[in-house]
């Protein structure tokens, strides 16, 4: 089936794409700032507006940096999941089959429509629990949105799984699709492990702060793909087979040694038991070796150099920043002297200094991934697979006439 | 893939990552926040000034974030008065030490003296060590392991956590200290318009223990505060000879505070409860001329605590005078809440009491406040005062 404005479609999917990813870095970056700070409870109430202290001005005072970098946080939680909204529209008008096509837009129209009403019924359950308490009366149950949530969840099902039918009867851009519908799917889920690890505190502790924090990099990773996968690949940048079967496996290996070590970086700043410390330290020996190793493989024919220097060069730069980072991290938390020393370190006190540290150690670790999920892509992707537009061949250098 | 003493190398890589996981394990141990304390960890000594009394001018603003220990160093400079616990010498930092450890026990195995109950509140040791963990749990990060005030998150959230060292609480009954059963309400509710949220989820029991243990960690904090404030007497002059016995003094005393204050209130006045009831108008009328006249409240409260204004309180920090339009009340907005505010003030944040008004007066004055955010509520002609831009109520 021929369509004259699917690359225009498929270009609006990059555009999403890419402000997702945007929102989606910024959110990672302030949400960062919320654990070191360990500002996540700093707003009792759960769910709220994204404007509310824009709503509300007199809810702020002067100084609570807790409270601004919290609902700073939620509130690009909401353009990032408004973005990635859009994208996964425009990537459902890409499917080719126009029953597939409505059904998939349908199906991401209703788990909108769904969603917003569970939130919208959340603030209602909440809001009632501060009145009675307010009013001293007992809270009694909290009045869950159980039909809805429930309601909510077979929409995200029927979203996956008229993408994995789109995926499964072929046509281009079905990775495109397919992973656009789960990205929507993960930052929705992602938002509510957020808003409930605010409203369940007192039961869970910090333990949906830390997969809240976890499930944030792989959700990262997956609209990092849309991106990716958005974009033309000319035939003559695609990598020889012989350094795809010299390098693939260690392609792979990479980033899923990054996911454990920000798993065991999780436990580190949420938990800072000693299994998550000594996994950390000892993860991170591995991740750097097979970082470099990588590199120095990608590096070591003409061709890599070519196709994979600037993904290797900087690879190695980002290992070796965050090596540094790790340290002065580490020695930030776990170092004390004075009268810190008889403090546990997860109850001292954090200094600013101490919370940029920290905060940049978790960035440059999602750069990592992200650059070692680039990587992978970089190594295994086909030029056919996702392209954009049709690339015309280049055309053949004229011969030089003899002199 | 080659071959290790004739097993494959891929399956002597797991059994080797196996035995590294497994040796990994041992001896890790749990160390989370659901195991409470280590054993071995001590309170430790408090480093930071005792506040003897804040800066004479008022405050223009809220302490910048992360900087209230640097806020309330420079007291000094502008009329405030500190002591430093690091001016005391050694020998008897180390005396104050084994005192305190002696009465209080640790974080992990807490005491409160010889007391085993205070007007009902169970203080035994089991019950603090489980208020310990539920502490540990959900409390240390705002209120810091020796209740300080300064855990982690205590620095970037307004209005700090509550230092409970001093022994002073907002929710106090006239005395200096409140009823356990209004603390524990505290903790089940939470503060509004704090960090501090509501944990009405756990159980009663987890309630009761994390009351409990706020308290031990009121009395530790207090008898450290108290006699480092003895220590340090501005003759420079220590005349306390026995650190211990003077520790067990001070405790003995506000054990009896503790179980003097726990005797139940009178009851709250009649409260009307239909606005349009003309008693109830009339009620509202008195209210408000006493809250702009005998009372004094309009003195702080200028235009209803509308615009910003600033107080020090006793720990140091700053609180801003409510606005009290909003309707909210951090302290409760029950008529008996209300009516126990204006009686007694809040003496921590400088709200004076009202000990010279009738008790029909403060019933009066506490209606008033209770109706204040309502315009519809208020009789119109003291709408028109609090509201006068309202067009409903025919003001200017």
């Amino acid at each position: 089936m021929s369509d004259p404005n699917l690359s225009t479609s498929v270009r609006l999917v990059r555009v999403f794409a890419i402000l997702t990813v945007v929102f989606a870095a910024l959110l990672l970056v302030v949400g960062g700032v919320v654990t070191s700070l360990r500002a996540g409870m700093a707003d009792r109430g759960w769910p709220r507006s994204p404007t509310y202290i824009a709503e509300d001005p007199k809810v702020w005072q002067a100084g609570n940096t807790g409270l601004l970098v919290e609902h700073s946080h939620r509130a690009l939680g909401f353009l990032t999941g408004g973005c990635a909204s859009l994208l996964a529209l425009a990537a459902w008008w890409t499917e080719p089959r126009r029953g597939l096509r409505w059904a998939g837009l349908a199906a991401v129209l209703a788990l909108l429509v769904v969603y917003g009403q569970f939130h919208r019924e959340m603030g209602v359950a909440w809001q009632a629990r501060e009145q009675a308490l307010d009013s001293g009366e007992p809270p009694g149950a909290i009045l869950w949105p159980k039909t809805t949530g429930v309601v909510c969840g077979v929409a995200a099902l029927a979203v996956l799984g008229v993408a994995v039918a789109s995926f499964a009867a072929g046509g281009r851009w079905r990775w495109l699709r397919l992973l656009a519908s789960v990205g929507l799917v993960a930052v929705m889920v992602q938002g509510l492990l957020g808003g409930f690890r605010v409203f369940l505190d007192q039961l869970m502790g910090t333990h949906l702060a830390a997969i809240h924090g976890a499930f944030a990099q792989l959700v990262f990773c997956v609209l990092l793909s849309v991106v990716v996968l958005s974009a033309p690949v000319r035939p003559e940048r695609e990598l020889p087979a012989a350094d795809r079967d010299r390098l693939g496996l260690l392609a792979l290996l990479l980033p899923a040694g990054v996911v454990v070590q920000l798993i065991w970086g999780v436990m580190v700043r949420h938990a800072g038991t000693p299994l998550g410390q000594r996994l950390h330290i000892l993860t991170a020996f591995v991740v750097t070796g097979l970082a470099v190793w990588l590199a120095a493989r990608a590096l070591a024919t003409p061709t890599g150099r070519a196709r994979l220097g600037f993904y290797a060069y900087h690879l190695v730069a980002i290992v070796a920043v965050q090596v540094l980072l790790g340290v002065e991290s580490w020695m930030g938390k776990f170092a004390a002297a004075g009268p810190e020393l008889a403090v546990p370190p997860m109850e001292r006190a954090v200094t600013k200094g101490a919370a940029i540290v920290r905060t940049l150690h978790m960035l440059v670790g999602v750069a990592l991934l992200a650059a070692s999920v680039l990587l992978a892509f970089r190594v295994w992707r086909r030029a056919d697979v996702g392209s954009v537009v049709e690339v015309p061949p280049k055309p053949a250098p004229e011969p030089v006439a003899a002199s | 893939m080659g071959k290790v003493c004739g097993h494959s190398s891929g399956g002597v890589a797991l059994r080797v990552a196996g035995v590294g996981l497994a040796l990994l394990f041992a001896g890790c141990g749990g160390g989370g926040a659901e195991d409470g304390y280590d054993p071995a960890l001590r309170y430790p000594l408090r480093a930071d000034p005792l506040v003897l009394a804040t800066p004479p001018a008022e405050p223009t603003a809220v302490a910048p974030s992360g900087k209230l220990d640097e806020t309330i160093a420079a007291f000094g400079s502008h009329g405030g008065t500190l002591l430093s616990p690091a001016a005391l010498p050694d020998s008897r930092r180390e005396e104050l030490r084994a005192a305190l450890e002696g009465l209080f026990g640790t974080p992990a195995a807490p005491l409160a003296g010889p007391a085993t109950d205070v007007g009902g509140l169970d203080l035994s040791p089991a019950h603090l060590a489980a208020g310990s963990r539920v502490y540990r749990r959900l409390c240390v990060n705002c209120h810091g392991m020796a209740g300080d005030g300064r855990g982690p998150t205590g620095p970037w959230v307004v209005p700090y956590p509550r230092d409970l060292r001093t022994g002073l609480f907002k929710v106090a009954e006239g005395g200096r200290k409140p009823r356990v059963e209004v603390l524990a309400r505290q903790v089940r509710r939470g503060v509004p318009g704090t960090a501090m949220q509501p944990f009405d989820l756990i159980p009663e029991e987890e309630v009761r223990a994390v009351t409990a243990y706020a308290v031990h960690l009121s009395l530790r904090g207090e008898v450290e505060y108290r006699v480092t404030k003895a220590l340090l007497d501005e003759s420079g002059e220590s005349d306390v000879s026995d650190v211990a016995a003077e520790c067990r003094a001070v405790l003995e005393k506000l054990l009896g505070d503790w179980a003097k204050a726990q005797a139940a209130p009178p009851p709250a006045p009649a409260w009307p409860a239909d606005p349009a009831d003309p008693a109830h108008q009339e009620a509202v009328r008195r209210g408000q001329a006493l809250f702009a006249g005998a009372a004094g409240c309009a003195s702080c409260h200028k235009d209803y605590g509308r615009p910003d204004a600033f107080r020090y309180d006793v720990w140091g920090g700053v609180v801003r005078v409510p606005d009290l339009t909003r309707g909210e009340f951090r302290w409760g907005k029950q008529p008996a809440d209300l009516v126990t505010r204006v009686r007694h003030g809040i003496p921590a944040s400088g709200m004076p009491a009202n000990e010279q008004l009738t008790d029909e007066q403060v019933r009066d004055v506490a209606l008033f406040v209770s109706e204040l955010a309502f315009p519809n509520r208020l009789p119109p002609d003291v709408r028109g005062q609090v509201y006068p831009a309202d067009p409903a109520s025919g003001g200017r």
